[in-house]
């Protein structure tokens, strides 16, 4: 996992990525709740303009590089050191912000720690009401029951400061009684 | 062991899963994949399961269980 994180880092400091965030499940897990399944790492990305200003896919140079590296696709997703790694474009007001105010958290592996991009946990609340799939209300309930039973984490505030600016109060409110 | 007990210790041991360093999570994941890769291959859906050095999932889940079969022997 610290190689994949660790070749995420470099294609940011490469300038390929302006910069990233960890999304989805993983992202999830940084945060104390239990391990959920999952399959893939997601990962929001912004693509640097200048390079994709030549190509009708924004992604088009990232998986070039990706693949002079020897990464190969194995259907959706680029297998970088050993994990199938989706990247999402960061295009969504809410995701943009997330990416944006996402903090640097520590991987410590077997091999090396390493410092990774993960969104506050309120903006993955957030995303996963976008989302609004059964699993998203799952990990939803995760973090909110997390929250209320260990050490807080959650900034309740900013999450329903969020939660009204971007109009998802009503299915919020089904969420958190639920 | 009655059912309030049980409940009380299984929220005691996710708990405990919820606190563990993200790499030992990382672990639990791999060995959820492994475990379930025949399953969802039988049912023709292809997985990948990551092929990454992680922490023993066994070696982890017996840490966690140790204080609770501690208390049972009592």
């Amino acid at each position: 996992m610290e190689a994949t994180l660790r070749i995420l880092n470099e294609l940011e400091q490469e300038g390929l990525i302006e910069r990233y965030a960890l999304a989805g499940a993983m992202a999830a897990m940084f945060y104390p709740i239990e391990p959920v399944s999952t399959y893939d790492l997601d990962v929001f990305i912004f693509v640097t303009p200048k390079r994709s200003a030549l190509s009708l896919d924004p992604f088009n140079g990232l998986y070039e590089e990706l693949k002079s590296r020897g990464y190969e696709w194995q259907d959706l997703y680029l297998i970088i050191e050993g994990i199938p790694v989706q990247f999402l474009p960061a295009e969504k007001p809410h995701i943009v912000e997330a990416v944006q105010t996402a903090v640097d958290m520590e991987y410590k592996g077997e091999l090396e720690t390493v410092i990774t991009h993960v969104p506050r946990a309120e903006y993955l609340m957030l995303i996963m009401l976008d989302a609004g799939r059964q699993k998203d209300k799952d990990r939803f309930r995760l973090l909110w029951r997390a929250d209320a039973e260990g050490p807080s984490f959650l900034d309740r505030q900013l999450l329903a400061d969020l939660v009204s600016k971007y109009g998802w109060q009503k299915k919020y409110d089904e969420w958190i009684r639920s | 062991m009655n059912i309030e007990q049980i409940a009380e210790s299984k929220k005691k041991f996710r708990s405990r899963l919820a606190r563990l360093p993200i790499n030992e999570k990382v672990a639990l994941i791999v060995s959820m994949q492994r475990r379930n890769a025949p399953i969802l291959s039988a049912r023709g859906v292809r997985v990948h399961v990551w092929q990454i050095p992680t922490p023993s999932a066994a070696d982890i889940i017996r840490r966690l269980s140790k204080p609770q079969q501690t208390k049972t022997s009592d």
